[in-house]
């Protein structure tokens, strides 16, 4: 009989239901709506790498030993010495950053920690090697050489055909020179690589021949019978030396031993290091004179770290799938990875950059959401206290006919629910339709706010300031995320929008790709309309129905009927 | 000089003759046929406020047709609200059929036992006529179907001279008078065991107001009990008992005047 009254008020007061509908179908489209967008947030969030395999990477916390040494040079110095104190510490932070330079076995401990969290491996060896007078010539010195020519100023730490780059006047060109001194303390970058993941992800492209052989002394020979090793070289410097697939160049270790390279092939780089493969670049180095060779040659040569301490490695896990990185980070601290370390990815870096606008919007999102809420639960309050005014007569006659006054109460909650209902159905309608280009258009106006704000500070200080963590070279490109809530990367998303700044230094380890790489905010989101989001939005829109109802129910169990009566009267 | 075991004794006769005298105040009072009684019944609206009924007693017997009648502010529609459980008396007791309807669901009560008819009618000005009379039925548990409940609005509407289009028109679209005959017909609906009216006939020229009185005539023939507040003499002489609350008032008044006067 409660239903039966309260829909028989409900079609009977005809604007006033329809009135309450209107109310309840626009809340309802606007819970809707946020509750969409936060959940393909959270969605992207946790799941956005979940089927994507992800790289980590150990590097140094500097800042952490900065901080450490700092506080005992400021400890061990004496009181108004500060100058003293603050080189002291420079040293000792120095000192430790040389000291904590982690070897291979380390970095093999913390992958045997991870267990079955990794599907692989890879690492490189970078050392630095010279040219020798005669012999090849490096693409940055040739070019600095000639920049030196047309200011007027000489080099003296070499002959003059060393310094043209150029083919010595008397035709004998680069061979056959003999040992000559090395031209500059470092000239070249040689890169070893422990296996072929590594080649995969260095981010070079093959120009002519072919990729060089990689393995360790364990899988490989790394001399060739002329006592030559295989190498990969830039186009750039085979083009300076005029040298080709099947071509020897030499140069000399830090010792002054002459090294020989075949040339197996040459290589561009296309700016996608995902791994850090190449390392450190040594300062003053360019990407043109990398040399790269397998460990075994490494090895060989008494180039890998077990033989050369200014050898720097750089050491990448592969993780099966995104969500790992947490109990990977979790692993090596298990392992006793300490705070002077911290575990990077570049890869879940540029992903958390690229759903930043996303995330963002979904802050929002809940914010409006609580204010709708909010709002919607004063708005019902009133319009309900001004209804039941209108229909206490009504209630005391129920009541004076013998309707039990709980009776009354609930056709008055059952009468809201029945409104609210209906605007639901509506309004989840709405808001399912309106839920995708609504959350795309607000998408594309956070990106656009963060794109100028990163353009603001790019002229401001000539740089994109870092913002707690490195904004990463690969954005979202690497795929769709499949799940409810679709968090999909546009391939023509918004470039320009930030560089990451290079802060590699002296640890070995990059964190984000080489410099020059944008970041790809996540442009689109499918945030469509699901059974979890019309489950909410329902008992949202159910609670703000019963708290209408309530104040019907408060005050029908106020008032007793013959008050009631005796008023009208 | 009058001593005082003979003042005692006169008090004893007084206090006698006036009992005797509300005893015979229109009413059989064999108990078993006592279907309300007013039990040393005081009513006041408000702590503070003057009592409107001061220590009143009075039964109202089953099968019978029971006039209330009194001037203004003499308590008539106070009285109607304490016998249809809308009110709870100050002090004293309202019994039905013997039983304190303090101790019983006055809701149930006054949906099934009993039928109100209000001198402002109080009906629900948004439904229809059909509606009203429909959700009484619900109320009493008298309600077995649409067909069955259509065809007894119908007969009540046909008793209280109503035609049968007025089924659906709404309320507010009725006249006083009308709406008091569907108020009338509210109440037969369901057939209650006690009708009580305030000013049934108020709104109606004396051919309704006959046919009204017909109509609760038929009632008390068929063993039910009403009782019908109302300042109409035609109502009054109508009935069976006239039950005078300003007389019962000044009784009550003598009495206390009676034994202040002998302490």
């Amino acid at each position: 009989m409660i239903f039966e009254n309260a829909w028989r008020s409900v079609r009977r007061r005809t604007g006033y239901s329809l009135l309450l509908v209107i109310v309840f179908t626009v809340i309802t489209a606007a819970v809707v709506v946020s509750l969409a967008i936060m959940q393909a947030a959270q969605t992207a969030k946790a799941s956005g790498l979940a089927n994507q395999s992800v790289t980590a990477t150990i590097s140094m916390n500097r800042s952490q030993i900065i901080k450490d040494a700092a506080g005992s040079a400021s400890s061990d110095s004496s009181d108004g010495d500060s100058s003293n104190g603050d080189s002291s510490a420079r040293e000792a932070a120095r000192t430790a950053m040389n000291d904590m330079q982690l070897t291979l076995a380390d970095y093999e401990t913390y992958a045997t920690a991870a267990g079955s969290l990794l599907t692989g491996t890879y690492y490189s060896q970078t050392a630095e090697l010279t040219a020798v007078e005669g012999q090849a010539e490096p693409v940055s010195s040739s070019s600095s050489s000639s920049d030196a020519a047309s200011s007027s100023s000489s080099d003296s730490s070499g002959s003059d055909s060393a310094q043209s780059g150029q083919p010595s006047d008397d035709g004998q060109g680069f061979g056959g020179r003999g040992a000559e001194s090395p031209m500059s303390s470092s000239d070249f970058t040689v890169v070893g690589l422990s296996n072929d993941e590594a080649l995969a992800n260095l981010g070079i492209t093959v120009s002519s021949g072919e990729a060089v052989a990689t393995g360790t002394s364990d899988t490989l020979d790394a001399a060739n019978s002329d006592g030559s090793y295989d190498a990969m070289v830039t186009d750039e410097f085979a083009q300076l030396n005029g040298l080709s697939v099947g071509d020897t160049f030499v140069v000399a270790d830090s010792a002054g031993t002459q090294i020989t390279f075949t040339v197996v092939g040459t290589y561009t780089s296309t700016g996608a290091d995902s791994g850090g493969s190449f390392g450190p670049g040594g300062f003053g180095q360019s990407t043109s004179d990398r040399i790269i060779v397998s460990m075994a040659t490494m090895s060989a040569l008494g180039l890998d770290t077990d033989s050369n301490d200014s050898t720097q490695i750089s050491y990448t896990y592969v993780l099966g799938s995104g969500s790992d990185y947490d109990a990977f980070v979790q692993a090596c601290a298990d392992a006793g990875l300490s705070d002077s370390y911290q575990v990077q990815s570049s890869d879940v870096d540029s992903y958390e950059k690229s759903i930043e606008p996303l995330l963002n919007l979904s802050k929002f999102a809940k914010t409006l959401l609580c204010v709708v809420l909010a709002l919607g639960a004063v708005m019902l309050v009133a319009m309900t206290l001004f209804s039941i005014r209108t229909r206490t007569y009504e209630m005391g006659v129920m009541t004076a006919m013998g309707m039990h006054k709980r009776t009354v109460a609930g056709q008055m909650v059952v009468e809201t629910i029945i409104v609210a209902v209906l605007g639901l159905l509506i309004g989840t309608c709405v808001g399912a339709a309106a839920s995708v280009p609504v959350s795309n258009k607000l998408l594309a106006s956070e990106i656009s706010s963060a794109q100028s704000q990163a353009q603001q500070q790019q002229s401001n200080f000539g740089r994109q300031l870092q913002g707690g963590h490195a904004a990463g070279a690969q954005g979202a490109s690497s795929g769709t995320v499949s799940s409810d809530a679709t968090a999909s990367s546009d391939a023509s998303a918004s470039s320009g929008a930030s560089v990451p700044p290079d802060d590699s230094a002296a640890d070995g380890n990059r964190k984000g790709g080489p410099m020059g790489q944008v970041t790809q905010y996540m442009s689109s989101v499918n945030a469509s309309v699901n059974l979890t989001t019309v489950g909410l939005a329902a008992l949202a829109i159910l609670a703000l129905a019963l708290i209408a109802g309530l104040v019907g129910v408060i005050w029908v169990l106020r008032y007793e009927p013959l008050q009631i009566l005796a008023d009208r009267s | 000089m009058t001593q005082p075991s003979t003042r005692s004794s006169t008090l004893s006769s007084t206090l006698s003759t006036m009992d005797s005298a509300a005893s015979t105040d229109g009413a059989v009072v064999a108990t078993q046929d006592v279907i309300l009684e007013l039990k040393d019944v005081s009513y006041r609206y408000k702590p503070g406020l003057p009592l409107v009924l001061d220590h009143m007693s009075h039964a109202f017997t089953s099968g019978r047709m029971h006039a209330v009648i009194g001037p203004s502010g003499t308590g008539k529609t106070t009285l109607l609200s304490l016998l249809s459980g809308l009110a709870v008396p100050t002090g004293g007791q309202v019994l039905y059929e013997g039983r304190n309807l303090a101790s019983q669901d006055r809701y149930a009560y006054r949906a099934s036992k009993i039928g109100v008819i209000f001198q402002s009618f109080n009906l629900m000005p948004g439904m229809t006529v059909s509606e009203n009379i429909i959700m009484s039925m619900k109320l009493a548990g008298a309600y077995h179907g649409k067909q069955q409940a259509k065809e007894t609005v119908l007969h009540v509407l046909e008793q209280v001279d109503l035609p049968d289009e007025y089924a659906d028109r709404r309320i507010g679209h009725l006249s006083g008078g009308e709406q008091q005959r569907v108020a009338i017909a509210r109440v037969l609906s369901y057939r209650p065991t006690v009708v009580i009216a305030d000013e049934p006939t108020g709104n109606l020229d004396p051919e309704s107001t006959q046919i009204i009185i017909d109509i609760f005539r038929g009632i008390v023939d068929d063993g039910r009990t009403v009782i019908i507040v109302t300042h109409s003499r035609q109502v009054a002489s109508a009935c069976d008992d006239v039950f005078d609350l300003s007389t019962i008032k000044q009784r009550t008044r003598q009495r206390k005047a009676v034994r202040r006067s002998s302490i």
